[in-house]
């Protein structure tokens, strides 16, 4: 991906024609206001470049695809230590744990399997029951998060349907920069990290690294010692260096990330498993840009290995003991090519080849596969105020061959205070690994799961409608409507059985529509930001009739920020509301189990001190919200601490 | 710890937690795979482990034994179905296994045993349903109650049968 490097001519000509000033960025959509020019106000006027919707750097307000930002302002000043933490406060974001107690999140009403994480727009792997952890991506060297809701296949191929999350690290800058924090919490938990960044004029570069631990969360009611949750022991490393000339830049990047997690799970059948589940992540990133005039070349190329080890002892018998291992990797090259054609029109073309491979110890064998994809697109400025891009995009994949996913947006400047943005667009999610290959026996339930090697890949149509209006400088109203359309859903089915076991398998025959809406409101003024958020989220399986498992229908956010310059202290609060959840946990499949209403508060304060220190004191889920059987979250967890930015 | 090379020409070493050697606390959960024991009362409580998914475990109650399927057997045991051997019939009564002290009159065929459980959809475990079943061979006749379909460990089919001659 072509992020945070300039493709000069499509930014600057887009910001000309939309408004500028205090309107123009709103990088609000990431809750809280970044400190603009009033040193010791909070204002609404940063300009915030993003470039997860188009693949092209692009001011925010200015993009044809709505894209919602969470600043490092925000990562810093709200405590949130994980990607998760931070997804999780906005409230069109549902942010779970699947079975695995893995982080997820679920975008427009489509679980976590359909939306894509990237990391400086390079592919994550590591999917656990289509759970991609997004604890494992900690918040220390993020310059921001990207948010794109909709389906994004046409840009980014498989898996963005319900959205993209986009990760993008922090960039070293001139000079040398320091900051390391140490914190401290209420579960016997601590944190340290660190970061050191060093820059020119042409070179650049930084290391980041940090260690995170906290013990497991017992069940009070369990006498064998079960735990509510693991314990984790969490460590990152990353590099990164840049390299400028007048025409180029390159990126190398390289980051490896380890995540121990140890519980005891007690079954009903009275057995009791000691657990362990050791995740760790090599990426590693190459990037080289070149642009001049209306031009701008990019290359790619990164990898990416994930490999999973889970080992399961049971008490008093090895009956069940497990030793499970996956490995997983991906190499993914780029190439793209933007360019001025003419006055009104801005094409991009690209072409991509991606190499994916899975190995463990379920799948009848390991799995591999390669996708070449070409993808086109046009930004053709119709009128001064009037935004159209066509877009398409052609994968070729040697599993399941030929596939095309066309996407039409376009963007309305209404005046001077309020723009318009729709999309049509198509999405799917190809087969993973394991649909296609597993072979797994449970001989004490009695039943078999086959994978079917001749899936197709899921499918979507979606129709996204939004707009944003600032009808003052310090007041900022943003509301999108959206409607899915998901085809071809990979579902389990029952096969005629194999002698006496249940033999279970996969097909494409399972359609779900989902549709809703999400609005904000948003005000900074003097010391005081405030953010009002709700999202509507009616998701329905057309087969069974019901509502989509887990997913709230209704979610308020209410997010507030304080800043003295004076006094150096900055305070955070944020309210989330989370409406009821339906699961299904009896024979029956329209006997739902409905979850109760949550209400989490997240509140830290920080205040400065002179050379550079600080100290910082955060409570999370302060009410003590969830419970233990159907909504398991993070007890209250006061946690205090100290950081240094000299 | 293993390593293998990755892309760029980076390496990665990754340690290994794969269990080297056997956990010492494991121990078997059944002394057979018919394990009998004599109450105080006169009754019996047999331990039959069934947890095998390709091979039934033969019992026979008269010598209280897992036998050989070229042997003389009763009833046999293979996950959650009991299957009584040819010309061994099995009655179904509604009643408490204290309660049954003579076979019931009707009620009496060579079908497999498949309802004796309840089952638990969100948990997946099996609760034994409080019936009585009477099992007549040609050599003896008795009632069973299954009390338990776990052992101690939790393990899926290790029948507890508590039975006593009619």
């Amino acid at each position: 991906m072509f992020a945070r490097h300039p493709s000069r001519g499509l930014a600057h000509s887009l910001s000309a024609s939309s408004r500028g000033g205090l309107s123009s960025a709103l990088s609000i959509l990431c809750l809280v206001p970044a400190l603009g020019a009033a040193d010791d106000e909070l204002v609404l006027d940063e300009e915030v470049i993003v470039v997860t919707g188009t693949r092209t750097e692009t001011p925010r307000q200015a993009s044809p695809v709505t894209t919602e930002v969470i600043d490092r302002e925000r990562l810093e000043k709200s405590g949130t230590q994980t990607a998760s933490e931070a997804l999780a406060l906005r409230p069109g974001l549902w942010v779970d744990r699947g079975v695995a107690g893995t982080s997820g999140v679920t975008v427009q009403g489509l679980g976590p399997q359909y939306s894509l994480v990237l990391v400086d727009g390079a592919r994550q792997i590591g999917r656990t029951d289509g759970y991609l952890d997004l604890d494992r991506f900690a918040t220390d060297d993020l310059e921001q998060i990207e948010i794109v809701r909709g389906p994004a296949s046409v840009l980014y191929g498989s898996d963005a349907l319900g959205g993209v999350i986009n990760l993008v690290t922090r960039t070293p800058k001139g000079g040398i920069a320091v900051d390391a924090v140490g914190r401290v919490d209420s579960r016997l938990g601590y944190e340290a990290r660190g970061r050191i960044a060093v820059g020119s004029g042409r070179y650049g570069g930084s290391l980041t690294a940090g260690h995170r631990t906290a013990a497991a969360i017992v069940d009070p009611d369990s006498a064998e010692g079960g735990t509510l949750f693991d314990a984790y022991d969490d460590t990152h490393a990353a590099a990164k260096g840049i390299a400028r000339t007048d025409n180029w830049r390159f990126d190398a990047a390289t980051d490896y990330s380890r995540r121990d997690l140890r519980g005891v799970s007690v079954m009903a059948t009275g057995a009791v498993l000691d657990q362990r589940n050791l995740v760790e992540t090599v990426t590693s990133r190459l990037m080289a840009r070149w642009s001049r005039d209306e031009t701008a070349v990019g290359l790619e190329l990164s990898g990416n290995i994930y490999r999973d080890q889970y080992v399961s002892n049971q008490r008093r018998s090895d009956l069940l003991d497990q030793y499970q291992l996956t490995d997983e990797n991906l190499v993914e090259s780029r190439i793209q090519v933007a360019r001025q054609l003419a006055a009104r029109h801005r094409g991009l073309v690209g072409g991509e080849v991606l190499r994916e491979a899975l190995d463990a110890d379920r799948l009848a064998e390991a799995g591999g596969r390669t996708r070449v994809a070409l993808f086109v697109q046009d930004e053709w400025r119709v009128t001064d105020s009037a935004l159209v891009v066509p877009a398409a995009r052609l994968d070729v994949d040697t599993q399941f061959g030929t596939h095309v996913t066309p996407r039409l947006a376009a963007r309305w400047q209404v005046g001077d205070d309020a723009v318009v943005r729709s999309s049509v667009g198509t999405g799917y999610r190809a087969p993973a690994f394991k649909e296609l290959l597993l072979l797994f026996s449970n001989p004490g339930a009695g039943y078999e799961v086959a994978g079917n090697p001749d899936l197709e890949p899921e499918t979507s149509i979606s129709l996204q409608v939004g707009g944003e209006w600032t009808p003052t400088k310090w007041l900022w109203f943003g509301v999108d409507a959206y409607a899915n359309r998901l085809r071809e859903m990979i579902a389990i089915v029952t096969r005629p059985p194999d002698g006496e076991a249940l033999m279970f398998g996969y097909d494409n025959i399972g359609r779900v529509r989902t549709y809703g809406g999400e609005g904000y409101a948003i005000a900074a003024h003097g010391r005081a930001g405030i953010e009002l958020g709700y999202a509507l989220a009616r998701s329905r399986d057309l087969d069974a009739s019901r509502p989509l498992e887990g997913i709230p229908q209704h979610r308020v956010t209410v997010t507030a920020r304080w800043r003295d310059k004076v006094a150096q202290l900055d305070a955070f609060v944020a309210v989330v509301f989370t409406g009821h959840r339906p699961l299904y946990l009896s024979s029956d499949p329209q006997d739902a189990t409905v979850t109760d209403r949550r209400v989490e508060v997240r509140a830290r304060i920080g205040r400065r001190f002179r050379g550079g220190y600080g100290g910082f004191l955060g409570i999370d889920n302060a009410l003590g919200a969830g419970d233990d059987e159907r909504d398991r979250i993070y007890p209250r967890t006061v946690y205090a601490g100290i950081e240094v930015h000299p | 710890m293993r390593c293998a090379p990755t892309v760029f020409l980076l390496g990665a070493c990754f340690q290994s937690i794969a269990p080297d050697v056997p956990d010492a606390n494991d121990v078997a959960p059944t002394t057979g795979k018919f394990a009998t024991t004599q109450n105080a009362d006169g009754s019996f409580t047999t331990i039959v482990d069934s947890s095998s998914q390709t091979e039934a475990t033969l019992g026979d109650f008269d010598t209280r034994a897992a036998v050989m399927a070229s042997e003389p057997w009763d009833l046999a045991f293979q996950r959650v179905e009991i299957t009584p051997a040819p010309g061994v019939e099995v009655a179904r009564v509604e009643a408490a296994f204290v309660d049954v002290v003579v076979p019931p009159q009707t009620g009496w065929s060579g079908n497999v045993v498949d309802d004796w459980y309840d089952y638990n959809a969100e948990t997946h475990v099996l609760t034994p349903r409080p019936v009585t079943y009477a099992v007549h061979t040609s050599t003896l006749t008795f009632a069973f109650e299954i009390e338990r379909y776990y052992d101690e460990a939790g393990n899926a089919g290790f029948f507890t049968l508590h039975w006593r001659s009619l």
